[in-house]
């Protein structure tokens, strides 16, 4: 006997298929015996969006969906997308005309489904690749294809996507829990000291997962409960950074018995107790520090003067997140969470949970955990990884509204009003992008007059000169787009590539899989706030090179046009009226010195990363030298592009440390620096020279630069080779296409 | 028949799932099964006991009932209490 359906209406279906029944002996009310009495009605029911949204179709069997969907199809009802998703996350096959309108990762779902055994098509394979690198899906959906993935056996495929998942899919981890242990066992180690203001064990639960899908093993070593100050003034020796969360309680607990001023005090005392101990860390440790911001306030302390009156919770987050900023300004080793970005996608209910603060001090629920996990995951990888340096733009639809060939210029849709003002606001987005250092260039399947459009159309921001180079041909874009790496000198995992076609987007992740191709919305209106979300372009810190990055690669850009105009390579040289301003390093060349050091990989000569910490050691002192090179030439500044690093001992000085950019190789400005140090360093007293060359897989460029200057070979050091040359009796140096002066500052 | 006819027997399925799960215990789960013998319920793995019953039957309880969970049967009173 069936139940009466009209008396479960207001009950889930799943609730009840687990509920025994009483009294009608052991007899299950089993959910497909329940979804056979509904099969009848199924159009009706589909058309009223009735009892099937709740229907978990794991329960279902394969006769009982082909039947459902024979008596839709008879009764002329679509099946829609939410039908369509159960019964694909209830493990259900569906036929492929069902899946027209579907989201990719809906027909990767119903592809895996299809499957017999275990063998995963590449092509499957691949887009399942796509989708653990661009994007959250729905939770539902990804824990389906994690357990599809564990029962065709590809477990490691399956790991990849629950972590890439795991921060809005916590639930996708469940069917590989096992297997993650040893597959995240098998990642590079981080050790992580965590501490914090509140209980932090869930925190370090929610940060191995994140840590996992950024590449990371991470070891956490907890400190004791609200160590945070003892953590910050005594650095443990043995960890690779440390992480801080903050909560907003910790700084609050007033005391209302004084005068709101007294109550006041308390909490600045707070305040500087915390600021002072940052400070202390940054001073003391080269080791990176992340640190929590803290979120908004959800329940004002002093209602409607919140952020006015001295006790407002609000103020006083604002000045603590400005103090920390302020910090944060000078210091390259400390980051910042910033928890507002974090939680905006988590509802304030589910941020904390007031019984979990009394019963055991956390002050952030599980989605908030995992929220700022992922923050902390995602600045330690933009620190390894560095940011996206190139923007590869297409035109047609993306840039602008319109097809330029077929359209003409005058009706293409770019400018102040709608919907031409959508296209405009993503071109000043890449513009913001280029002032923070990111070098754009144009990939258009276009005859090569479309670059015109950007001066000749009144509407648009970006101008020729804004990008540093173009592909505007009938080429494939992948082969246009490893031909503009290698003209800029960079690797294609530097490379975003926007696109609107889901074709040129395909055909770049299949050819160039290194570069990064993320999902442009197919609605112009919502990619501007999609771009600023791209965290591959997100900025760690910025330096004056940054902004004016592009410039100096349209210069070099115009030097190399010349270089193909001009007769021979010393005419070229020559004509490029260099200038080369070296300088001893200064607190003001510090970061720029540190970021060469962290980024340079072909012209570095012997590849040791030294920060701002260790490259301030070089600053003063008998024993020690550091210089600094600025080249321009009659095209443009390139910039502060060299740096060296040397040690004084008695009569020799050693070179620790040369690196240059490479966008300057090849015009003998190397050289002209090596001389310029080599005669600062002969005033000093030096009277031998020593360099040396530690060979790494990137700088090979490199391994004759001293013997090709005069120096000779003088054995090897822990797998550095030594190279000499006196720097008394030898030679001037010969005359090179270069003016060298001397700067102080 | 009506809903209110659905009368529990013992624990449900879903909490003998959740003992699997958030203690990793095999053995019998009834309404008297309590921290005397899961040895791995302890004062943490309760927050991780709370949080899941939540998330599972969709309810969020109160500071009491969080402190009332002493069994298994702890838990289907406190289901009943929601109307899960």
């Amino acid at each position: 006997m069936a139940p009466n359906l009209r008396h479960l209406q207001a009950a889930s279906l799943r609730q009840i298929g687990n509920a025994r029944l009483a009294g009608h002996g052991e007899r299950e009310c089993a959910p497909s015996r329940i979804l056979e009495s509904l099969l009848d009605e199924a159009p009706e029911l589909v058309r009223r969006r009735s009892l099937l949204p709740a229907f978990d179709w794991r329960q279902a069997s394969a006769d009982q969906v082909a039947r459902l969907l024979r008596s839709l199809a008879g009764a002329r009802v679509n099946v829609p997308l939410w039908l369509i998703k159960g019964l694909l996350v209830g493990g259900h096959r569906l036929p492929t005309a069902t899946m027209e309108t579907c989201s990719q990762e809906l027909r990767i779902l119903a592809a895996l489904n299809a499957l017999d055994d275990g063998q995963i098509p590449d092509a499957l394979a691949d887009q399942i690749g796509d989708c653990t690198r661009y994007g959250d899906m729905e939770p539902a959906v990804a824990s389906a294809m994690v357990a599809r993935l564990v029962a065709l056996s590809n477990t490691s495929l399956a790991c990849c996507l629950a972590l890439s998942q795991a921060r809005t899919s916590p639930e996708a981890l469940r069917p590989v829990r096992k297997e993650l242990q040893s597959e995240i066992a098998g990642l590079p180690s981080l050790r992580l000291r965590l501490a914090g203001t509140s209980t932090t064990h869930g925190l370090k639960e929610a940060l191995v997962p994140a840590f996992a899908a950024a590449g990371r093993c991470v070891e956490i070593a907890e400190g004791p409960f609200g160590s945070v100050i003892s953590e910050l003034l005594e650095p443990d020796e043995t960890a690779d950074a440390l992480a801080v969360l903050l909560d907003r309680e910790h700084f609050l607990s007033l005391d209302w018995r004084g005068s709101a001023r007294e109550a006041r005090r308390l909490v600045d005392e707070r305040l500087d107790t915390l600021t002072d101990a940052i400070k202390a860390y940054c001073r003391k440790s080269p080791r990176p520090l992340l640190v929590t911001t803290l979120p908004a306030s959800i329940s004002p302390t002093s209602g409607h003067i919140d952020r006015v009156h001295a006790t407002g919770e609000s103020g006083i987050v604002a000045e603590l997140n400005r103090r920390l900023a302020e910090i944060a300004v000078g210091v390259p080793s400390l980051h910042l969470i910033d928890a507002d970005h974090a939680l905006a996608s988590i509802a304030p209910s589910e941020r904390s949970d007031p019984k979990l603060w009394f019963y055991g001090r956390i002050a952030y629920a599980e989605p908030a955990l995992r929220a700022l996990a992922h923050g902390f995951a995602r600045v330690w990888q933009a620190r390894e990884r560095g940011r996206a340096k190139v923007l590869a733009l297409d035109f047609d639809n993306t840039l602008w509204g319109g097809v330029y060939g077929d359209d003409g210029i005058g009706r293409l849709e770019c400018g102040d009003d709608f919907p031409g003002n959508a296209f405009k606001a993503l071109q000043q987005e890449c513009l913001r992008l280029k002032a923070q250092g990111t070098l754009l260039v144009g990939l258009s399947k276009n005859n090569p007059d479309a670059i015109d459009v950007l001066s000749k159309h009144p509407g648009m921001a970006l101008k020729d000169d804004d990008f540093v180079a173009t592909a505007i041909n009938w080429e494939p874009k992948p082969d246009n787009l490893r031909r503009l790496a290698g003209e800029l000198g960079l690797g294609l995992e530097s490379f975003v590539f926007l696109d609107d076609s889901p074709h040129e987007r395909e055909a770049m992740r299949r050819m160039c899989p290194a570069v990064i191709v993320p999902e442009l919305p197919s609605d112009p209106a919502r990619r501007p706030q999609w771009l600023r979300s791209l965290a591959c372009t997100w900025p760690l810190r910025l330096t004056d090179e940054d902004s004016r990055r592009s410039e100096m690669y349209v210069a070099e850009r115009r030097g190399r046009e010349l270089q193909e105009s001009s007769g021979s390579y010393e005419d070229y040289i020559t004509g490029l009226e260099q200038r080369l301003l070296v300088e001893p390093l200064s607190v003001g060349t510090l970061p720029r010195a540190a970021q060469l050091h962290e980024r340079t990989n072909q012209f570095n000569l012997t590849t040791r990363r030294l920060g701002e910490a260790d490259l301030r050691t070089y600053l003063s002192g008998e024993s020690r030298a550091a210089f600094v090179g600025r080249v321009s030439d009659r095209f443009g500044d390139h910039g502060l592009v060299l740096a060296a690093c040397a040690t004084v001992q008695g009569d020799t000085a050693r070179i620790e440390t040369l690196v240059m950019s490479c966008r300057v190789i090849g015009r003998e400005i190397e050289a002209a620096f090596l001389d310029a140090i080599a005669e600062a360093l002969a005033k000093r007293g030096a009277k031998r020279l020593v360099g040396l060359y530690r060979p790494t897989a990137k700088n090979a460029i490199v391994r004759d630069f001293y013997p090709s200057l005069g120096f000779a070979a003088a054995g090897d050091e822990d797998g550095a080779d030594l190279w000499e040359k006196l720097l008394v009796g030898s030679a001037a140096p010969r005359l090179r296409p270069v003016t060298v002066e001397w700067g102080t500052q | 028949m009506s809903v209110a006819a659905l009368v529990i027997n013992d624990v449900r399925p879903e909490i003998v799932e959740i003992f699997r799960d958030v203690f990793q215990f095999d053995g019998r789960v009834t309404s008297r099964t309590s921290p005397d013998e899961v040895t791995r319920w302890d004062s943490l793995q309760h927050i991780a006991l709370v949080r899941t019953i939540e998330h599972t039957f969709g309810i969020s309880m109160s500071m009491d009932e969080m402190a009332e969970l002493r069994s298994a049967g702890d838990i289907e009173r406190v289901l009943v209490r929601y109307g899960v």
